[in-house]
């Protein structure tokens, strides 16, 4: 099998170190063993993930403590929301795949649906902030998806699926190796195309004429390509390709009605080698994501009609280079250089007026980092401290209104070239960890992150939910700092329990913030005007606890809960906002509680879950709470001739209809069964 | 079979890789009509002449979604912006010829690819027009819903009760009322708008009207002394303008002057002369309106 692992193992080797754990790549962007980690890290495997009731990939992460995945529509959700540590937002997260970065710069968000769920080999979850290692939206923390590579010649997996809501879908990979004596080529292809009908997101009795069902179309491809060169030395290059087609929920007169639509292409080529006691990866990455929003409403009380359609274009280009040096058994130094550029180009034209909004902009980042590792005490005390530099700039920013009237609320044609808006952010990272004994270990950390201003908002003026929102080119990053203490406890290799604390202080929060203008924008009251600015101080007080049972081999449990006291400690908004100081943060339920049990015994595998979200905030006055929930998912699963797998997943099985933040309903009760075949 | 999953695999990603080409459409037609009664050449009217004008469009390719009439006199003034998804579009409408010497009128029609025509013509002031004479009514007194005052009025100077004006609806232009509801406060509204079921409640209530006249209202800046003088209808057809406003006059406070237009095309002001309360207040105006 040639892994991310290999060429770590092979240095290992070389520093007579055999007894290899549980390694994860994500922690120092190299292969690290778990144990040696001073932070709460997570890892799913794949046999774990195959055995989860989920249809997406961020819905696997539901099972890791403190991660908060908000898909309120199921398969028909235009995307997931994933939050970490009492953090709203998902661009306060960032999400690898195989180490490249997919948060967007335009909008700092993660298309979850450009990975199939049977892709994946594991994820690893780092929690808290990682800024110093990783810089941009490493906020609440790191997720990395790993995905499956061949360790045969030829290996494949096809199948398929039927499902609530006249759903169907189908997946197929295929993949093989012929590298001999560390030599060789390996490859793997796969494509994984879903449908269904879907539900209506209003209750029946508040339906119109105009309501119609959140239908999903969605197909998925990839081709990986790689060649050892030798036993240290290798490279990479993969694809990937998303296209789906999403209904939101309303249809007046056109095809599809109110629809998304995104085309994601996503690049890669990655080059990894070792010389002599420095392992050195280079990753190359290129990300394209065409969006296109269609959105129609008729007035049921003037009757008037509306139609427009979005279309951007999201460019996300960059090259990370880092390396990792072994002085020693005890001392490991990672250092790099990461460049990265985003663009983003959106123009919505309003068919029913004349009006047309173009913005445009352009955000560098530039990253410099270095982490020193070392241990102490035979071992037994690892000391992590690193720092990492970032500079960024905004440029080419500008927004174009040609022939408004009152749909868009301008009162003029004009073109506004925006000025150029730079920031650094300074990083730093101090970790202990200490083994107690081989079983038992707690760790002390201090860390900072931050998330970069996006080019939505630096750049995009226009009418929001509450108002009309313009543009702030002088919109800077946010901060956030930890300090966090944990611990790792096992008892007779079957019970594991891992606590966590932590006091998190964000500081200048980007808020929505009134100006005291107003804006005639068509309707019958003139609309506030809002601006994001980074305007408020944070505070989190949180906990997590996690505990792994496992009496028998065929019998599992996982248990965590989390906790988060997230509130805003200073609003220094004008005095004609209103202070939101002691408010919560909008989106973030103060408990969460997970349970799972797995059971395979010779008849068939169950697992089985649960979930609860506590009620959050809508709002940021606080004055809409979302109701609290609970979910119930069960996965039975047979396994027939070690090739054929027949399985049955019930998500929501008590059917618990949840509403979410914009009034809508959940699917409630989702049934899929599939039948796969290996080879 | 496993060269069959690979091969699978490639032909789906070719597909996924294959994009259709987008097809040109020529822009679509618009024409005045021309038939009895429709203006459609270059006219000389008096103020405050009525015309018709009569629209037909299409574009069999591509829906039209966007009809726009435009009138140009000193300055440029959308008299209509109107959403549609429709291959065809009929529009009639009566015109009122208003105070400029010249006035442009322009229509366009928009499609969904963005392509547009246009047709116009020009309406020339009569240089022998006279202005009009008006009706002057002072100290017009409606109560709001939960007041025994009547809340209806017609421009024939007549206030009516509910009860009343359900059995005289061809004849209500204005009706009073205070919205607890959205944010409108006190609102004078013409029957045809949409007022909430919940304030003329009942098998009376407007809901169950079988004749609803739509007036509409425009707050003007013309103060009460240039309304106390005026002593035809110049002054009355400025304030209104030529686009036509709301079917609601909202948030009515004392001293606001109010244009509007009922649907006969007769145009006035009214002047808020009091008010007081909220759903069992009251409201005094003076109206100064077109003779019939």
């Amino acid at each position: 099998m040639f892994s991310d692992t290999s060429l770590y193992s092979q240095l290992m080797y070389l520093t007579d170190t055999l007894d290899i754990p549980q390694v994860v790549v994500t922690a120092n962007r190299n292969s690290r063993n778990l144990d040696d980690i001073p932070g709460r890290v997570t890892v799913i495997d794949a046999k774990t993930i195959s055995e989860m009731p989920v249809q997406n990939v961020d819905e696997i992460l539901r099972s890791v403590a403190n991660i908060y995945v908000n898909r309120s529509w199921g398969i028909f959700s235009q995307n997931s929301s994933v939050t970490m540590r009492g953090l709203d937002a998902s661009s306060r997260v960032l999400v690898l795949v195989d180490g490249v970065p997919l948060n967007k710069a335009a909008g700092g968000s993660v298309n979850w649906h450009l990975v199939p769920k049977d892709d994946i080999e594991r994820i690893e979850v780092i929690k808290g902030p990682a800024s110093a290692i990783y810089g941009n939206n490493a906020m609440g923390g790191v997720i990395n998806i790993i995905t499956k590579k061949a360790d045969t010649k030829i290996q494949g997996e096809g199948s398929l699926q039927v499902g609530s809501y006249n759903t169907f879908g189908a997946y197929i990979n295929a993949s093989g190796t012929n590298v001999k004596k560390d030599k060789g080529f390996y490859w793997g292809l796969s494509s994984f195309y879903r449908q269904g009908d879907g539900y209506y997101l209003n209750p029946e009795e508040i339906r119109d004429s105009t309501d119609a069902k959140a239908f999903l179309t969605e197909l998925n491809a990839s081709v990986n390509l790689g060649y050892a060169f030798n036993k240290n030395q290798k490279v990479e290059f993969s694809a990937r390709y998303y296209n789906d087609l999403r209904g939101q929920g309303r249809q007046v007169y056109e095809d599809y009605g109110d629809y998304v639509s995104v085309k994601t292409t996503y690049l890669t080529g990655n080059y990894q080698g070792v010389f002599n006691k420095t392992i050195v990866n280079a990753l190359a990455f290129y990300q394209l994501e065409n969006e296109t929003k269609q959105s129609e409403s008729i007035s049921s009380n003037s009757g008037k009609y509306k139609l427009s359609i979005r279309e951007g274009r999201k460019d996300d280009i960059g090259l990370w280079i880092n390396a990792t040096t072994h002085f020693n058994d005890r001392n490991i130094l990672t250092y790099g250089i990461d460049i990265k550029q985003g663009t983003a180009s959106v123009e919505t034209t309003y068919k029913t007026s004349t009006d047309i909004l173009t913005y445009e902009g352009v955000l560098d980042f530039y990253g410099l980092f270095v982490q020193d590792e070392i241990k102490f005490l035979d071992d037994k005390l690892v000391l992590v401290a690193g720092a990492r530099m970032d500079f960024s700039k905004y440029h080419k920013g500008s927004l174009n209104v040609q022939s408004p009237t009152t749909n868009t609320g301008f009162t003029d044609s004009s073109y506004e070239e925006f000025d150029e808006n730079n920031w650094n952010a300074f990083s730093p990272k101090l970790a202990l960890k200490y083994k107690l004994a081989k079983q038992h270990s707690v760790y002390i950390s201090y860390s900072q992150g931050f998330m970069p201003p996006k080019l939505d908002d630096l750049s995009k003026s226009g009418k929001i939910r509450k108002g009309f929102k313009i543009a702030n080119p002088e919109l800077g990053p946010e901060y956030l700092t930890n300090y966090e203490i944990g611990a790792t406890l096992n008892f007779f290799d079957k019970l594991t329990i891992e606590p966590s604390v932590y006091y998190s202080l964000g500081k200048d929060f980007q808020y929505f913030v009134g100006t005291g203008d107003s804006i005639d924008t068509g309707s019958d009251e003139l609309k506030p005007v809002y601006q994001r600015q980074n305007i408020s101080d944070v505070e989190i007080i949180g906990a997590e606890i996690t505990t792994l049972y496992q009496p028998i081999k065929q019998l599992s449990f996982n248990a965590n809960y989390a906790f988060n006291h997230s509130t805003i400690k200073e609003f220094k908004g004008s005095t004609e906002e209103k202070d939101l100081t002691g408010k919560y943060l909008i989106e973030v339920p103060k408990h969460m509680v997970y349970m799972g049990a797995t059971w395979n015994n010779r008849y068939f595998n169950t697992t089985l879950l649960y979930n609860y979200i506590s009620s959050q905030w809508y709002d940021d006055e606080n004055t809409i709470l979302i109701k609290e929930y609970h979910t119930v998912d069960l996965q039975l699963s047979k396994e027939f001739f070690e090739k054929l797998n027949v399985s049955l997943n019930i998500q929501n099985i008590l059917d618990n209809e949840y509403i979410d933040r914009k009034g809508y309903l959940s699917p409630g009760r989702y049934i899929m069964a599939e039948v796969a075949y290996k080879f | 079979m496993r060269n069959l999953f690979a091969i699978l695999i490639v032909i789906n990603i070719l597909i996924v890789g294959c994009e259709k080409n987008e097809i040109e459409h020529p822009p679509p037609t618009i024409q005045l009509l021309s038939g009895a009664g429709f203006v459609s050449v270059d006219t000389i009217l008096k103020l405050g002449e009525q015309f018709q004008v009569g629209i037909e469009a299409s574009n069999p390719n591509v829906n039209l979604t966007n009809f726009i009439i435009r009138v140009e006199t000193d300055e440029m003034e959308t008299f209509l912006d109107s959403g549609m998804n429709t291959p065809n579009l009929h529009y009639e409408k009566y015109i009122t010829k208003g105070i400029s010497d010249s006035e442009k009128w322009i229509f366009i029609i928009r499609d969904k690819d963005g392509k547009s025509s246009e047709v116009s013509i020009n309406i020339e002031l009569d240089s022998s027009s006279d202005y009009g004479e008006i009706d002057y009514f002072s100290d017009i007194v409606l109560g709001a819903q939960n007041n025994n005052i009547a809340s209806f009025y017609s421009l024939e100077n007549n206030t009516y009760l509910l009860s009343d004006a359900f059995q005289n609806q061809d004849k209500i232009d204005f009706c009073y009322y205070y919205d607890l509801i959205d944010t409108d406060e006190n609102t004078i509204a013409s029957p045809g708008a949409n007022i909430d079921g919940s304030i003329y409640p009942g098998s009376e209530g407007l809901q169950n009207w079988s004749v609803r006249r739509t007036s509409r209202f425009k707050l003007t800046d013309v103060s009460e002394e240039d309304f106390l003088g005026a002593t035809n209808d110049s002054l009355l057809i400025a304030a209104h303008g030529i686009s036509d406003g709301n079917r609601k006059a909202k948030n009515l406070d004392q001293g606001k002057i109010f244009a509007f237009k009922n649907e006969d095309g007769r145009i006035g002001l009214f002047h808020i002369n009091s008010i007081s309360g909220t759903n069992e207040g009251q409201v005094n105006i003076s109206v100064k309106v077109q003779v019939k």
